[in-house]
């Protein structure tokens, strides 16, 4: 009796999944098959959720076109998803009232990637198995990237990557022609900042303080290569965990080195908590940190302690960039907080795809691809892109120094793109 | 060897024909969903060897282990040094990747198994923490915070299962072969030790069973089918990194056995289905997914205490049985 | 630099002990490990920003506020997550406190939202202690600490209510044939775990930064320094934060500060190995 009862509840199990990877089919066929009138209105609801007031839009009209986006929304990371939601607002909002794309309205999908591997590939594929998205936006970190890659390869669509990690760049280069990374390569910017350091600041010593995770291993990884090129070596390195609250153990190892300066590399919140740290024990020395470190949120945690905090970054609210400045204001304006760099990124990378379906003259995948390696010069929110090879489009960043709990803008950062 | 054979006795007709009813049912779902459904039913396969493995050491052995998800991480690191770094096949990789984490958990064994209960819990949590520290800073070997890529797909006899269909045959394959050694072991001897030290620990040792040695062999096991779990998910991702063998994925493992019930493996398929068919439904409530799921659990819980299964056998126990034997007398 | 890291080794495990104590009264009250602990933690200080930045009142004010606020949650806890399920397998409880835990963390994101913040401290600045430098707050949490434990010990040992929950601790089955309100008398184990907690939450936000996943990583520091200390000892707990703290500090200098967290579980096992029950606590009794 028990094993019968068993046996049915396996089968019932295995039909009801059948059941819903049909379901999952008929969606995916979207044009081809007449949709459900069940999958209808959850597109329509999708639609109404994420921009809003669709019927607004007046010049767009006709079926949207639609981008996925893969970003965090819950759980460890959710930060960049916050921004990512609200920037995807805006930007639907600014090209759906300018007339859309190819006449028709452009539709951002949202997919939680729930900050692990299994859950950005599980959020990428959902979206590829959709016909009707034309481009992938990847989440804002080079392991997801990294994870999503083979699905790129498999599902052949637009995939664009917001890691800066070298190693992403050369995957992007030479091994997925359909992923892309739309961000200037963390190289570029931490060669400028010790090149700023080391010639204009007369620093020779220098303390590395990062985190162990991707992003920042990496960056202290470049920091000392740029290091190298002036025959200095970091007095010492020293790494620490993500989540770390106290820092004394790692701080008192760099005051012990007698280090003229510090080069920091980590999120917010660490580096918010490194800065205040470093401040209270008494140090005074000029700190050079990775992107995070004059991120409008590290400023307000962090208060007076960013002072003489130098820091090569991809993104300031207060950018001299016309278009980026333009955002950050409405941004600030709509949401009543300050534009961060996630949420900057997302605008840059849905107008690019635009611009590729612009280009493309089409939604095809394949030629919205192709499309993409025809922009040269594209002026974002960010910086200049240039995607005539996959890796590295973006072209430069801002050295600034936070004074005053502002960051002060000291120079435009600008390389020029290697073809071999 | 008797022991074998006693163990292999117990398949009988009825398991026989349920397994190949799963066969047949199970060959032909790759043709009726979608990609990304397949891809979630393929991860929920590989998680469905974790949470056996569980079942082995809690609903078996009665023991609670955290180290779920570091094993199955040393089981998918094996893998990809032995295929990258080594050169080796998929299948003698596999067979590294199980041996190796069988080992591997033995040999912790001894050492965590003189502590009793709560304090192999405790220990078992370390060793999670230990391991992710592990897999995320030791560059040499597991490619530090970057991870892994470009892990080859799994090939056999010139045959490449790089599409999704095929790996989610392999998949299924190996699954069906675990659920038959696992149903050996049910009724073997050594199973059997194993649940008298889950009932009553002392007087297992009493009747001469060598608990240490039982409890070392349970966890050998468990390593081993996480060490399989952990080559298929190299096999299916191609990349691995430290994000995903988390003590967070240990707790998942936990939440499913106790989901579905821990009286019999079919448990660990009910709680594995659930959980991971639950976190996609979700994904259209986006920003409120975790939180209702979250939710979802304690509500779960707080109703069937027993698991889905234990609640399943207390309500048949109570209506339908009795009806039976009353009929049956009448 | 050696004074530096005592200093900060001890005001750190201070932080873990005060966490680790609120785990231990619910552990001694119900055998339960309550893996929603760093959640509270979280919790008190949302709270406590609420009431400090948002509603602009003194934080010593907010921060008795967030306490109160903090009891009801404790006792919603209880009530949602254990209570149902008293009288099922642990192993049931674990899994809804963790379903809890889950629930709690992106129930703050959806409140308060993902950008972590900050708010007052109660004494701003630093003070020197010859060659190192301690944060005053440090110092108001050291205080803050010792008052908690010295009122606990004399609310557990001295008073009546005190006796109620230590009886119902121990059998409760007994404590309710004597006329204890068995719900009565956990449900106040809970809300005071919860109100210590909470006040170190608000205590830490200033140092810590408030997010979500706050609670994450000084819960499993508190989880070590509870498995070091022994169980269910109020003493035990602080002990064993002291040494977690002074492992990480003296660690992350001298040996990996890489591996800091890695350590600390090393030192847990180690400790397990040689004396199973931690240094305190009495060995929990099998039965036969």
């Amino acid at each position: 009796m028990k094993k019968v009862t068993a046996l049915l509840m396996a089968a019932l199990l295995v039909f009801s999944l059948a059941g819903c990877g049909q379901k999952e089919e008929a969606e995916s066929k979207g044009e081809e098959k007449k949709t459900t009138e069940a999958a209808k209105a959850e597109t329509e609801a999708a639609r109404e959720e994420t921009s809003g007031s669709p019927g607004e839009s007046g010049e767009a009209s006709g079926d949207p076109i639609k981008i996925g986006l893969t970003t965090v929304l819950t759980g460890d990371r959710s930060l960049e998803g916050q921004y990512a939601s609200n920037a995807v607002e805006l930007i639907e909002e600014e090209i759906n009232g300018a007339g859309g794309v190819l006449g028709r309205p452009v539709e951002v999908v949202i997919e939680d990637a729930l900050g692990t591997d299994v859950g950005a590939v599980n959020a990428y594929r959902k979206l590829a198995a959709d016909e009707d998205i034309v481009a992938i936006i990847g989440p804002d970190s080079s392991n997801d990237g990294m994870a999503q890659s083979p699905s790129a390869l498999e599902f052949e669509i637009l995939t664009t990557a917001q890691g800066s990690s070298p190693t992403l760049r050369d995957m992007c280069n030479n091994d997925n022609e359909w992923l892309f990374q739309l961000r200037a390569c963390d190289e570029t910017l931490c060669a400028a900042l010790i090149k700023y350091a080391v010639e204009d600041m007369g620093l020779e010593s220098f303390a590395i303080l990062h985190d162990t995770e991707t992003s920042s291993a990496d960056q202290a990884r470049l920091f000392t290569e740029a290091l190298a090129a002036y025959d200095i070596e970091p007095e010492v390195v020293v790494p620490f965990t993500t989540g770390t609250k106290d820092f004394s153990s790692q701080i008192a190892q760099v005051q012990n080195s007698g280090a003229e300066a510090i080069i920091g590399a980590a999120f917010q919140t660490e580096a918010a908590i490194l800065v205040t740290q470093i401040r209270s024990m008494g140090m005074d020395v000029p700190i050079l940190g990775s992107n995070a470190f004059a991120d409008p949120v590290t400023i307000q945690l962090a208060g007076d302690a960013t002072d003489d905090v130098y820091c090569a970054s991809a993104w300031v609210p207060n950018t001299p960039n016309p278009k980026g400045n333009a955002f950050a204001a409405k941004y600030q304006e709509t949401y009543g907080e300050e534009c961060g760099k996630a949420a900057a990124q997302i605008y840059d990378h849905v107008s690019i795809i635009c611009e590729a379906i612009e280009r493309a003259g089409s939604t095809d995948r394949a030629a919205v691809r192709d499309a993409m390696n025809t922009i040269d010069s594209y002026e974002g929110a960010i910086t200049t892109y240039d995607c005539r090879t996959n890796g590295d489009c973006g072209r430069g960043g801002l050295l600034v120094r936070v004074q005053d709990q502002k960051a002060e803008i000291i120079a435009q950062i600008t390389s020029e793109k290697v073809i071999d | 060897m008797t022991a074998m054979i006693e163990g292999f006795r117990s398949i009988k007709k009825p398991f026989i024909i349920m397994m190949l009813a799963v066969l047949v049912l199970g060959s032909g779902l790759p043709f009726v969903t979608s990609s990304y459904m397949l891809r979630v039913l393929n991860i929920a396969m590989i998680t469905y060897l974790c949470v056996l493995s569980v079942y082995v050491l809690l609903g078996m052995c009665g023991q609670n282990s955290f180290a779920q998800a570091g094993l199955w991480g040393v089981g998918a690191y094996i893998t990809a040094n032995a295929t990258l770094r080594l050169g080796f096949g998929s299948i003698p990789a596999m067979l590294a990747a199980i041996a190796g984490t069988a080992l591997f958990a033995f040999v912790l064994g001894f050492a965590f198994f003189r502590l009793r209960q709560y304090y192999f819990t405790f220990a078992s949590i370390g060793l999670m923490t230990i391991l992710n520290g592990l897999f995320m800073n030791w560059t040499p070997v597991t490619g530090g915070a970057l991870g892994i890529s470009d892990i080859p797909p799994f090939r056999i006899f010139g045959f490449t299962a790089d599409g999704e269909i095929a790996k989610f045959f392999v998949i299924f394959i190996v699954c069906l072969l675990v659920n038959v050694v696992i149903r050996v072991l049910f009724h073997s001897p050594l199973g059997r030790s194993f649940m008298a030290i889950r009932d009553n620990e002392l007087a297992a040792d009493c009747l001469g069973v060598n608990s240490l040695l039982a409890k070392s062999t349970a966890f050998a096991i468990s390593g081993a089918l996480c060490g399989a779990a952990g080559a298929l998910y190299a096999f299916l991702s191609g990349y691995l990194s430290y994000q995903t063998f988390t003590y967070q994925q240990s707790t998942m493992y936990l939440i499913m056995i106790m989901l579905g019930g821990t009286i019999s493996p079919v448990g660990a398929i009910i709680g594995t289905l659930c959980i991971s068919l639950l976190q996609e439904w979700v994904r259209p409530l986006q920003n409120y997914m975790q939180f209702i799921y979250g939710i979802g659990i304690m509500i779960l819980m707080v109703v069937q205490p027993e698991g889905i299964l234990g609640g399943g056998k207390t309500l048949y126990e109570k209506y339908i049985k009795p009806k039976k034997r009353s009929s049956e007398a009448g | 630099m050696n004074l530096q890291l005592l200093i900060s080794g001890v005001s750190m495990g201070i932080v873990y002990g005060l966490i680790a104590m609120g785990m231990v009264l619910i552990f001694r009250s119900v055998g339960i490990m309550n893996f929603a602990q760093g959640e509270f933690l979280m919790f008190g200080g949302y709270f406590c920003y609420t009431y400090n930045q948002i509603f602009g009142l003194p934080i010593v004010v907010s921060l008795i506020l967030a306490s109160l606020s903090m009891g009801v949650v404790g006792v919603l806890f209880m009530r949602s997550s254990y209570w149902p399920l008293r009288k099922a397998q642990a192993k049931a409880i674990i899994v809804s406190a963790m379903g809890a835990s889950i629930a709690f963390k992106e129930g703050a994101r959806l409140i308060w939202g993902s950008i972590p913040v900050s708010m007052d401290r109660v004494v701003e600045g630093t003070v020197k202690v010859g060659t190192a430098s301690v944060q005053w707050q440090h110092i108001a949490i050291i205080a803050t600490s010792a008052v908690i434990m010295v009122a606990v010990y004399l609310l557990l040992e001295k008073t009546f209510i005190g006796n109620i929950m230590q009886a119902t601790a121990q059998d409760q089955y007994m404590a309710s044939l004597t006329g204890i309100p068995v719900v009565f008398s956990i449900g106040l184990t809970f809300a005071l775990s919860a109100m210590i907690t909470g006040v170190g939450g608000g205590l830490l936000a200033p140092i810590f930064f408030l997010n979500n996943v706050m609670g994450a990583t000084a819960g499993s520091k508190a989880f070590a320094a509870i498995v070091i200390g022994g169980f269910g000892s109020v003493q035990g707990a602080i002990i064993g934060g002291l040494i977690v703290g002074l492992v990480e500090s003296f660690g992350g200098a001298y040996i990996s500060s890489t591996y800091q967290l890695v350590l600390i579980y090393v030192v847990l096992i180690a400790i397990l190995m040689i004396r199973p029950q931690g240094i305190f606590g009495e060995k929990i009794q099998e039965k036969a």
